[in-house]
């Protein structure tokens, strides 16, 4: 019931009609189309169309992110996507030229983007290395050899600069060194001497590492060169302000490239999808799955295209690869998300949401208890759903948290509690922390009723396959055995209930070996299974984390109260008091919603679903207007 | 008044019960907080999926305040009238406080590790968070019972 | 030994990056495009988008694998506070780079070409070794082992001999530096890898139809093969070699390479299965959620992400067909 049942589709038809019946089909959204093609590969035809629409696509993606910066959007988020006409996407849909003159223009601006800075970075180095030689007040190009006499712009490494120096005074050579400044790890100089000594120059500079600057490809003073090298630098920074505002000025034409971006991608998903079919020359067969109640919109709006085909619509079949999409009741929906993290119903199997939702909603309540709390999730969640435009998996974890705030607020005033004790009001029925033990007995009443719900919905797939002998051994036993069990618990029972148990235990070690051959191996492993008593308890015991959670949040709130009381002495203090408590408060709130989400959701998962869900089915992804950017309205 | 030994061994066990679950889950959160910095300095989208699981292994921090919190409570601490126990009674309340403190500390760390993995999940495939919560979970099942013992013992005692 | 806890950052990193590892379906495409624009039109939707932009000639492709392969080594090590594990896949190229100044300075070239700039020690200061200055800064023991390696030359005035000696000292150092790191999964892989080196080693030396000496200088340090049964089996025809390792780990390799090696005298497939299984090593660092496996692995696929595209670049350029390529291509570590 609450899965959709599906009817696998065939369709045969002429090849010219397939463009605008996928299309009608797209604009519907109600049909997957399933692969009938035997061999790899497909159509070579299309694959060279696929790869083309490929690379018109990525160059469209890299213009549209490059360009965002530079528009004005307004947060889908907020205002929802913006929306386009068929009309008004098919005038831009004929500027193709135009459009991809945008984008290749975005395309050089961005390479002169990325010049201006490999430019910039190699002057910032430059300036960095003559920027020392300031005090050199020689045009560089005068360095070198003149006539006799050779001058040399100099590097010698700090630690060996003062050896150098002496080294030189010491030496009766024709030879000046005039130090300049200083480098980051090397001390500048001038070095004046006359070429005859050429040689001797050179040995003085192997031995103290000494290296010599050569300036090439400048001219002037070195300060001149920096003076304009900065110019240049300057330079580069208003290109660069005049290529964004160029690039702004193109941002207007943004939503084209979206709008194209989008019809390009239908097209795409068009293309794929017309690989999935078998084909003759003039004629292809399409398989895909619909589900039941949308066979009449694919009737009419297959129709409505063409009269030249023929369409037929069968239950699938044992070995079908049926996609899975669910159809619950409004209130169910929010809890699709789930089942949807841990895995989609098997499609020959139950749908668990409905079940499961209860618990779910029950567990989480529990778990936070506070009704003041529940009132902030609930009030938050409204206004997130009423204020912002949610779609898919994120409402429904919001419309999650909202219904959840509800079961928050009804265990607060069952507790009596009100932001921990910060406002007195009387429980409905009694504060946790005066009687813990009634509260734990209560969780594992409710573990109890979960796992028979699990253990009855075990039977029921039994007995839906035909399996009732196994459901009545299985399921059947071992509720009459944990029943009586239970029982044994409660005084006024405990004469019944160990006959009950007895029954329940004998009946399992008589059947549960019934696979074995050997009476011998039927009787031990009969008897064995007595042991998943064992699971079934810490199954139970499990649930105690219902009270624990529960405590956990009042006990904290408490704490913060008391802290925040603390401090209620003069006027600061009040304010200093409003803060913690707000603060402290609203991380409660977050840390004990996570806790409380992924704990109800781990019992689900393993203590409920354990019993006997299998999951493992494919989601329903039919061929639709499944677009990035926009929304396509219209025909 | 005059401070006796049940007094002394009944807040030490509340100061363990702070401290040691404390230390457990600082390192945890300390550890997935790592991991997960590593994955949004090269995908910084996955802030807020990250955040979730390094805030996981803090549980045990917070169970071992409330349980701290409790025994203060129930020694009349906070009220102001310290109640004059005996040391055994000092002693139950010091047992009472034992399960969290242990088992806080080294389950945090574990867990640590399970929500460390499960960043490596989210940076590869980030639809797949809810499975890697479920296994450090998993792990905090452990804390949770162990924090249930410490309160029904410390509820259960009589100290007046 | 580190802890795996030392690596959570540098893990999560990682994690991310081995998505942008390339895929399959791109090494593919790459092998399918029909010139070199066409390959790099694929690179530019790639991680590689940036280096090969820069590039002013195809031709220069290498610079642009270099600068990506050194991007990766310099994220790796600024998220790591401990070096040595990057050191560990650096030392090679400062070998290298020992290597062609030696033998630069031989031929009397000034300026060596084909240094790498992934090692660790700046060129300028190799350069500075290589002309006999004293205070270049290279840590002790390559100077060392260039000075004895440039000794070894003068005695014996064969060029081979530098590389022979240069490559035991790097193997040396490596060891030195997996014990120093103390991690077993470094010294497996490091283990492996001499192994491999050395029957490759040994089953070229005989065919070479080389004396036991050349195969005793040329035999690594740090394998778990003994140099003695290599020695051993020297003298016997390179099936008996294969029988006798047949039940090592490097079974396989062993059997499908050298065999292909003696049937077809070429050693190919022995170099690709082997460095498949070299890779097979690091591939469990996939499955480590963090540690030091998961960043070693990384940048072992990295480094083999790279020798494949420089396999697929030099095969386009020259023309090769593609099935000549696919057959030369390692597996990829994603």
């Amino acid at each position: 019931m609450a899965i959709v049942k599906m009817k696998k589709m065939f369709l045969l038809g002429l090849k010219d009609d397939l463009d605008s019946l996928l299309g009608a089909l797209q604009r519907l959204g109600t049909v997957e189309i399933a692969d009938v093609k035997e061999e790899e590969g497909g159509n070579s035809k299309i694959t060279a169309e696929l790869s083309e629409l490929e690379t018109k696509l990525s160059r469209l993606k890299f213009a549209i992110e490059f360009l965002r910066p530079y528009a004005k959007e307004q947060n889908p988020l907020i205002y929802g996507r913006p929306k386009v006409s068929w009309k008004k996407l098919e005038e831009i849909l004929s500027r193709e030229a135009e459009v991809f003159k945008i984008v290749d223009s975005i395309y050089r601006f961005e390479q002169r983007f990325s010049r201006l800075k490999t430019e910039e970075g190699r002057i910032v180095n430059q300036i960095e290395l003559i920027k020392p030689w300031g005090a050199l007040d020689i045009p560089v190009e005068d360095l070198g050899t003149t006539g006799k006499v050779d001058i040399k712009a100099i590097t010698v490494p700090k630690k060996n600069f003062k050896e150098f120096m002496n080294k030189v005074k010491e030496s009766d050579l024709p030879l000046e060194v005039i130090p300049v400044g200083e480098s980051r790890e090397e001390s500048l100089a001038l070095a004046v001497y006359h070429s005859s000594i050429r040689t001797e120059a050179q040995e003085l500079s192997k031995e103290f590492s000494v290296n010599t600057e050569e300036f090439s490809g400048f001219t002037g003073t070195p300060q001149e060169i920096v003076c304009k090298l900065q110019e240049r630098l300057e330079a580069i920074e208003s290109e660069r302000k005049s290529i964004k505002e160029e690039i702004t000025k193109l941002s207007d034409n943004l939503l084209d490239l979206k709008a194209f971006y989008d019809y390009l991608l239908l097209e795409k998903q068009k293309k794929e999808n017309l690989q999935k079919m078998a084909d003759t020359e003039k004629i292809f067969v399409m398989k895909a799955y619909v589900p039941e109640n949308s066979v009449e919109s694919v009737n009419s709006a297959i129709n409505s295209v063409t009269d030249t085909v023929h369409l037929e619509f069968e239950d699938p079949a044992e070995d079908d690869d049926i996609p899975v999409a669910l159809s619950n009741p409004r209130l169910v929906q929010p809890f699709e998300i789930v089942t949807e993290l841990y895995s989609l119903p098997d499609p020959r199997e139950i749908d668990p949401n409905v079940y499961m939702a209860p618990f779910y909603f029950v567990f989480f309540g529990m778990m936070v208890s506070d009704a003041a709390y529940g009132l902030v999730l609930s009030l938050l969640s409204a206004l997130a759903l009423w204020k912002l435009k949610l779609a898919g998996m994120g409402k429904k974890l919001v419309e999650l948290l909202f219904l959840c705030g509800i079961s928050t607020f009804i265990w607060g005033i069952i507790f009596g509690s009100w932001f921990g004790d910060l406002i007195k009001v009387k429980p409905l029925w009694l504060n946790p922390l005066d009687n813990p033990m009634a509260v734990l007995y209560l969780s594992f009443a409710m573990g109890l009723v979960q796992i028979y719900t699990g253990i009855v919905l075990s039977a029921y797939k039994d007995i839906r396959k035909g399996k009732v002998a196994d459901a009545l051994m299985d399921q059947g036993l071992w509720l009459v055995f944990l029943t009586g069990l239970i029982m044994l618990a409660f005084p006024g029972t405990v004469g019944v209930a160990k006959y009950v148990a007895l029954v329940g235990a004998m009946g399992l070690v008589l059947t549960q070996g019934r696979t074995q051959r050997s009476i011998i191996k039927k009787f031990t492993s009969g008897l064995l299974s007595l042991y998943n008593v064992t699971s079934y308890l810490s199954d139970v015991l499990s649930y105690s984390r219902l009270l624990a959670l529960g405590l956990a949040t009042g006990v904290i709130a408490t704490v913060i109260n008391t802290m925040a009381k603390m401090l209620g002495v003069n006027i600061i203090g009040y304010i200093a008091m409003v803060i913690i408590m707000a603060g402290g408060h609203l991380f409660n709130i977050a840390v004990n919603a996570l806790g409380a989400y992924v704990h109800s959701s781990r019992l689900q998962y393993i203590e409920f679903f354990g019993k006997f869900y299998e999951g493992g089915g494919r989601a329903f992804d039919p061929l639709r207007m499944k677009t990035e950017y926009l929304d396509i309205e219209g025909h | 008044m005059e401070i006796t030994l049940g007094q002394v061994l009944a807040l030490l066990g509340a100061a363990m019960a702070v401290f040691l679950p404390g230390i457990g889950s600082a390192r945890g959160v300390g550890m997935v907080g790592e991991a997960a910095a590593g994955v949004v300095t090269e995908d910084p989208s996955k802030f807020s999926q990250t955040l979730i699981l390094q805030a996981l292994p803090g549980t045990q921090g917070i169970y071992g305040l409330l349980t701290g919190f409790v025994v203060m409570q129930r020694i009349g601490l906070l009220g102001g009238n310290l109640l004059p126990l005996t040391t055994y009674q000092g002693l139950l309340v010091f047992a009472a406080c034992l399960p969290i403190a242990v088992v806080g500390l080294l389950s945090a760390i574990s867990q640590a590790r399970a929500a460390a993995a499960g960043v490596g999940i989210v940076a590869k495939r980030p639809e797949e968070l809810a499975k890697g919560i479920t296994y450090a979970a998993m792990v905090e099942t452990y804390a949770v019972l162990a924090l249930l013992a410490s309160i029904l013992m410390l509820f259960g005692l009589r100290l007046s | 030994m580190p802890r795996d806890e030392e690596f959570l950052y540098a893990s999560g990193r990682v994690k991310v990056l081995e998505n942008r590892l390339l895929g399959r379906s791109v090494i593919e495409r790459v092998l399918e495009a029909e010139n070199m624009e066409a390959v790099l039109r694929v690179l530019s939707e790639t991680d590689y988008a940036p280096e090969f932009e820069e590039l002013e000639s195809v031709y220069d492709f290498e610079k642009a694998l270099e600068n990506s392969m050194k991007k990766t080594l310099n994220t790796v090590r600024e998220s790591l506070k401990d070096h040595r594990i990057v050191r560990f896949f650096t030392l090679k190229y400062d070998y290298h780079n020992l290597k062609v100044i030696a033998k630069s300075r031989i031929l009397g070239a000034d300026v060596p070409e084909n240094l790498s700039n992934l090692g660790e020690i700046p060129v300028d200061e190799l350069i500075k070794l290589g002309k006999g200055e004293g205070d270049a800064k290279v840590p002790e023991a390559m100077k060392a082992a260039y000075g004895e390696a440039m000794r070894l030359f003068e005695e014996t005035q064969d060029p081979q001999q530098i590389d022979l000696f240069l490559d035991r000292a790097l193997y040396e150092e490596l060891i030195e530096l997996t014990k120093e790191i103390g991690h077993e999964f470094l010294k497996d892989y490091l283990v492996a890898l001499v192994d491999l080196i050395n029957i490759k080693t040994m089953v070229r030396l005989k065919y070479m139809e080389s004396d036991l000496k050349a195969l005793e200088k040329s035999l690594l340090p740090g394998g778990t093969i003994e140099q003695a049964f290599f020695e051993k089996y020297f003298k016997e025809p390179v099936q008996s070699l294969v029988d006798a390792l047949s039940s090592s780990r490097y079974a396989k390799v062993v059997k499908e390479g050298l065999e292909n090696w003696i049937s077809t005298g070429s050693p190919a497939t022995y170099e690709k299965l082997s460095d498949d299984f070299l890779l097979g090593i690091l591939k469990k660092g996939i499955y480590k959620p963090y540690g030091l496996e998961t960043v070693a692995g990384y940048i072992g696929a990295k480094e083999n992400e790279i020798k494949i595209l420089r396999v697929l670049m030099v095969g386009k350029i020259n023309g090769i067909s593609e099935d000549v390529i696919r057959e030369r291509l390692r597996d990829v570590y994603v």
